[in-house]
């Protein structure tokens, strides 16, 4: 069966200690104020009746991806096991996928082209864990494929409460938040 | 924080104090015995703290008071701390260090104390030299082994080398018959029938999982003569303190003040790695985090990002520093992540950037039975920052 490739990020175990942030940017090696991942920290309720959910965020690679569809010149485009990729040969630095983005996934590289999460493409296909997954010292992110009901990754999805960013805009995330 | 756990049934139970295991590792099989060791210099002639083996913080500067200890000290060797930033009151730090005739900063990344030394030895990353054998108490207890990954770079030096050529030089170098630390360590691992090959490769052996609670078998830690916890202390009786805590209420700041409170962020290591150009991206600076009801009903009311000055009840200011205006603090405390507002010209990243604690924390309290240094006790008001933003 062709490969869908996930991500479980467990809010209950990250405390926002930027390793995953730290991992992506040495790995593959982003400029200065670049950044493909980031934690989002969201405080409800007021003092002293709160809650607090810290997320590991990144690129979302929706099934059904706006970003894609809106490339003019096919830049950004859908790879092996469903990650959203921009080749950077193409790209023109439009910006058009920034603006359909509703995660804020992007950004423009000081190369001149839009840069974004890959999964660590480079790094699966070795038989690795992307390098957020490998350092994060809590074991908030699972990846996988979510195609392999075996695998770490369908499990905890099937087994946890679960839920997707802005699932209302119909992009059907593949980054899943456990709590 | 013990008697806590004794009232709520928790001491040697699963999920509160537990009582964890250490691996045994022989010692570097030394041909001749450690010399006699002279008492501790900086225990005070007079006074002091009973039932405290040192005083840490406060203690240092007293004890570098000429007349205050038991022999004045002359010289500090400062290794891999800032006490500038570290201790409170930087004023009194500053003070003792002008007692002194000579200074030695041994640290990894340099910071303020460098600049107030004589001598700086710059040691190594971690990565980049041979440490000794790690045991830690642990559930699983476990030995693990520091290796040098990369060559250390510039003039930098293991502490190994450090520690050997002191020795040398001031002729104690029979104390270190090794070449390097790789052979010091593994004089250990043989002296201790450790699997040396195995232990190199994955870096960690595993020792035997221990009871550590009463779930898993284990008598709870008690050391009291009868075998019995004991909330009471006769001992402490006997030195005239309260036997059980008393709650004496917190001193209040002055109107219009804040009580400061201090803590950690979990992307830093206390203040040394501020400077750290990965590290600072996303987290470039501290924030003073003020209560949203508080921030709105100020004077000058603040919103969330704005800059603001805090100055303490003794005038001493820091800043300015982006405030947090947060549920997630109570009304009438601000808190600040330690280890920003450095000044040393050489942080060229973090000089200037975020608050400084240390410089808010012109006043500290000592507790009378350990010694201890309380250091939430200072208040601080918040200003605009005005033109400095």
């Amino acid at each position: 069966m062709r490969k869908r490739y996930a991500m479980a990020v467990d809010t209950r175990r990250c405390v926002g200690c930027n390793a995953c942030v730290i991992s992506c940017k040495t790995e593959n090696a982003l400029p200065d104020g670049g950044f493909r991942d980031w934690i989002a920290t969201e405080v409800n309720g007021t003092f002293p009746g709160l809650s607090m959910e810290i997320r590991s965020e990144r690129c979302n690679h929706c099934s059904v991806a706006p970003c894609v569809d809106a490339c003019p010149t096919g830049a950004s485009h859908v790879q092996e096991g469903g990650v959203v990729m921009v080749n950077a040969q193409k790209c023109t630095g439009c910006k058009a996928c920034i603006t359909s983005c509703a995660y804020g996934a992007r950004y423009v590289h000081l190369g001149g082209y839009v840069d974004k999460c890959t999964f660590c493409l480079h790094r699966v296909n070795r038989e690795q864990q992307p390098a957020c997954v490998e350092v994060c010292p809590t074991r908030t992110l699972t990846f996988g494929d979510r195609n392999d009901p075996d695998s770490a990754v369908s499990r905890l999805i099937r087994s946890r409460k679960v839920k997707v960013l802005q699932p209302e805009t119909g992009n059907q995330p593949n980054v899943f938040f456990l709590s | 924080m013990a008697i806590l756990a004794a009232l709520l049934g928790s001491w040697g139970r699963r999920g509160g104090f537990l009582a964890t295991g250490k691996v045994s590792v022989a010692p570097y099989p030394l041909q001749a015995g450690f010399p006699k060791v002279r008492a501790v210099a900086d225990r005070p002639k007079q006074g002091g703290y009973p039932v405290a083996e040192e005083v840490l913080a406060s203690g240092l500067c007293d004890a570098t008071r000429p007349g205050f200890a038991a022999y004045d000290m002359k010289a500090w060797i400062v290794y891999g701390t800032n006490l500038i930033q570290s201790l409170p009151a930087p004023q009194e730090t500053v003070k003792a260090i002008q007692n002194l005739d000579f200074l030695v900063a041994i640290d990894v990344l340099p910071a303020e104390i460098c600049g107030w030394a004589d001598v700086v030895l710059p040691e190594a990353t971690y990565l980049e030299r041979d440490d000794d054998l790690a045991t830690p108490s642990y559930k699983t207890p476990f030995v693990a082994v520091r290796q040098a990954a990369v060559e250390p770079m510039y003039d930098s030096k293991p502490g190994w080398w450090i520690a050997k050529e002191l020795g040398h030089r001031v002729g104690l170098g029979e104390y270190f018959p090794w070449t390097d630390g790789r052979e010091f360590v593994d004089a250990r691992i043989r002296a201790s029938a450790l699997d040396g090959i195995e232990l190199r490769r994955k870096g960690v052996l595993l020792g035997k999982r221990i009871a550590t609670c009463e779930e898993e078998g284990a008598a709870p830690p008690i050391s009291t003569a009868d075998g019995r916890i004991q909330l009471h202390s006769a001992e402490l009786a006997k030195l005239g303190f309260d036997p059980i805590p008393s709650f004496y209420p917190p001193d209040e700041g002055p109107p219009g003040h804040f009580r400061l409170l201090m803590g950690r962020a979990p992307t830093h290591t206390f203040g040394r790695t501020t400077n750290n150009r990965l590290l600072a991206q996303p987290y470039p600076e501290n924030e003073v985090w003020i209560n949203a009801d508080v921030a709105r009903a100020l004077p000058t009311p603040v919103k969330d990002g704005d800059r603001v000055m805090l100055v303490n009840q003794d005038g001493a200011k820091a800043g300015p520093v982006r405030a947090k205006v947060t549920e997630r603090i109570r009304g009438d405390c601000v808190y600040l992540v330690h280890g920003w507002g450095h000044t040393a010209k050489g942080l060229h990243y973090a000089r200037g950037r975020g608050a400084s604690t240390s410089v808010l924390t012109t006043r500290y309290k000592v507790d009378p039975i350990m010694g201890g240094t309380g250091m939430n006790v200072n208040f601080v008001r918040v200003e605009p920052a005005g033109g400095a933003a």
